[in-house]
């Protein structure tokens, strides 16, 4: 008889993998579409994380504070330049100066504008205009400068450059506003324009309710020649635009930052981080135009004068710091 | 596994395109109105620019003229009809001009480009006089270092030499918008500061050539653009109060002071007031909603005193366009 043995299971057999069970292949295709999904944000949202990375500087240094908790007021100082090739790019004055204090239980912004002529003792080690700190030792000094001179805690700056400002307005489509007057200006500078930084064009804004898109906004801003209020006047039109960028910005929402931050390349430098700048975004919405408190230094609070041959305001420090303290407590 | 793969990619796709459809949606575009006609029907012609254009409504249709090149703004109508007065603005100077009624160039009547930027001037705002034989308009002449202020400034229609007709106050801007009450009588918006160092805009009201305005409103009104009716017993213009809206405001023009306010629309970007030729209503410019461009709107003016009845609603009576809100609308 032959030996009939009975056949053993193969090996092969004996070691094949059991089928997924349903589960296993509905968590492996949930965690597929979540992988997905997420792959997608993040390719939304890469712009956005490219030029935070660029522009996002926090403050160095000893007083660089813990970052203000969420409802608590905080205090940004925001910074323009002429960032034309009449400057270096790391030796840039700041010509705009307004600390910005948000209180978002009380719905309130103040708004003060810092003379750039305003003769100060710099962090940096000597006494000049106070624009020049900026220039001197970067966002570090222009903060710390403010804080020493006006004893108030700056948490937060934010710097634009000309270019950056224009692109800026540009990409939220223009801002609509009510020129209080004619600004007229014979002697504007023609930096952006290419050709000689040092020369200059005319301008005229007419008065009243219109669109500006980015260049002609900024020649509001910026022209200060055919003004009696000479920078304080200026100063008063920058806080008017930056109130209605402010009022623009509130009609965005977080799909529209990448392409907002694509618009900067490099015009923009800020401490505040991409969370901060998302907590800020809804905030503006609730501020309405009576909770916003806007200060110049006018005299008496400054008083012209020449120093070291330089036309320079000086600070009236008994009155400023009363004032600071009130709107900047 | 494929049609996993499939669906996942898909899946992205979705996400990536729900959270761009997230974003803010900018105004339509901006159509030019010669190929649009308006909602409703109007009365008359009316000229308005659009990005240096200029456009002729008649009935409900839309008609671009093309008179050379661009910069055209602020047309004004002479009182005989057979011309219109209108500035041409360039770069660094302006100019007057009057066309004929299809957009052809009768005569150029200033020539402002000077060479260099101490000698270019700006020309705006220009407005006949009822008789149609002098024409009123802005200009920033004298000028002398800093200072560039625009002061008002007639003209024969005719040709002929300019004179001036206000003083501005220095450094503000000067004074604009002129409107011809007949003889050489003339209302304006002229500018000056507070004590609180703001600026502000009020009608000025002169009689005679170089002599001083009296203010017709109060600096906190801070109102501007005005137009007279066309029996010249009223005065439409836009006030602001300082903020960042306006409000179309209707007063009676009594001798040489305005009555009580009669508001026909508030909170809103509203500029370029034009009254109706039968005085029965006014065409203004103003977004629809807020970041809206400048659309064309009309709104019936009720006779009798404020506290009369009820204005109308406004009627928009285009949707797409985007006018120039510093431009007058002219309008017989």
């Amino acid at each position: 008889m032959a030996d009939r043995k009975q056949p053993r299971p193969s090996r092969a057999r004996a070691s094949r993998p059991r089928q997924p069970s349903n589960l296993s292949l509905a968590i492996l295709t949930a965690f597929g579409f979540i992988l997905s999904g997420s792959v997608a944000v993040t390719a939304y949202f890469l712009p956005l994380l490219t030029v935070a990375a660029r522009s996002s500087i926090p403050l160095p240094g000893p007083a660089a504070s813990a970052p203000p908790l969420p409802g608590r007021p905080f205090t940004v100082l925001l910074l323009g330049s002429d960032d034309d090739s009449k400057f270096p790019r790391d030796k840039l004055l700041t010509q705009s100066m307004i600390l910005v204090r948000v209180n978002p239980q009380a719905k309130q912004v103040t708004l003060l504008s810092i003379p750039r002529d305003l003769w100060v003792p710099l962090s940096t080690g000597h006494s000049a205009k106070i624009d020049l700190a900026y220039q001197e030792g970067g966002a570090r000094a222009a903060v710390d400068t403010v804080a020493r001179n006006f004893k108030i805690q700056v948490d937060d700056y934010a710097w634009i450059g000309l270019r950056g400002l224009v692109q800026l307005i540009d990409q939220i489509g223009g801002i609509d506003i009510v020129t209080t007057n004619p600004v007229l200006d014979d002697f504007y500078p023609a930096d952006l324009a290419g050709g000689n930084p040092y020369g200059y064009s005319r301008v005229a804004i007419l008065p009243g309710p219109q669109r500006l898109d980015g260049l002609r906004a900024l020649e509001y801003v910026r022209s200060r020649h055919n003004d009696i209020r000479e920078d304080f006047g200026r100063s008063e039109r920058q806080q008017q635009v930056l109130l209605t960028i402010k009022q623009r910005l509130t009609e965005l929402g977080l799909a529209d930052l990448p392409d907002l931050a694509s618009t900067f390349n490099g015009e923009f430098k800020t401490s505040l981080t991409i969370d901060r700048l998302r907590d800020l975004l809804p905030l503006a919405r609730e501020f309405a135009p009576a909770g916003v408190h806007q200060v110049l230094l006018l005299p008496p609070f400054t008083t012209s004068a020449t120093v070291e041959g330089q036309d320079a305001l000086l600070p009236n420090w008994n009155l400023i710091l009363p004032l600071v303290h009130e709107s900047f407590p | 596994m494929v049609i996993l793969g499939v669906a996942m990619v898909g899946f992205a796709l979705s996400v990536y395109l729900g959270i761009a459809s997230l974003r803010h949606r900018p105004p339509a575009a901006v159509m030019t109105p010669g190929a649009l006609s308006v909602q409703a029907p109007v009365a008359g012609v009316l000229y308005l620019t659009q990005n240096g254009g200029l456009y002729k409504l008649q009935g409900n249709r839309f008609t671009e003229l093309q008179p050379p090149g661009g910069g055209w703004m602020q047309p004004a109508v002479a009182p005989d009809h057979r011309s219109l007065a209108i500035i041409k603005r360039n770069p660094e100077w302006s100019d007057l001009f009057l066309l004929d009624l299809d957009g052809r160039p009768l005569s150029q009547l200033t020539r402002n480009q000077g060479g260099d930027l101490t000698s270019d001037h700006w020309a705006f705002y220009p407005t006949f006089s009822p008789d149609g034989a002098t024409i009123y308009y802005s200009l920033d002449n004298p000028k002398e270092g800093f200072r560039v202020d625009l002061s008002i400034w007639a003209l024969q229609s005719a040709g002929g030499s300019a004179r001036q007709w206000s003083v501005p106050n220095p450094y503000t801007g000067g004074d604009v918008a002129p409107v011809s009450l007949g003889g050489s009588t003339i209302i304006y918006s002229g500018f000056g500061f507070d004590e609180q160092s703001h600026v502000h805009s009020q009608l000025y009201f002169q009689a005679r050539p170089l002599e001083p305005g009296r203010a017709l409103t109060t600096p906190g009104e801070d109102c501007g653009q005005p137009a007279l009716s066309p029996d010249r017993t009223r005065v439409a213009m836009i006030c602001t109060g300082g903020q960042q809206v306006g409000r179309l405001v209707v007063a009676e023009l009594d001798g040489a002071g305005l009555s009580a306010r009669q508001v026909l629309v508030d909170g809103t970007l509203c500029a370029a007031p034009s009254w109706e030729p039968d005085g029965g209503g006014l065409a203004y410019l103003a977004p629809a909603a807020p970041g809206g461009k400048f659309q064309l709107w009309y709104i019936q003016v009720p006779s009798g005193s404020p506290s009369g009845p009820t204005p109308r609603t406004p009627i928009q009576l285009t949707t797409s366009l985007g006018f120039d809100p510093t431009s007058r609308i002219a309008w017989f």
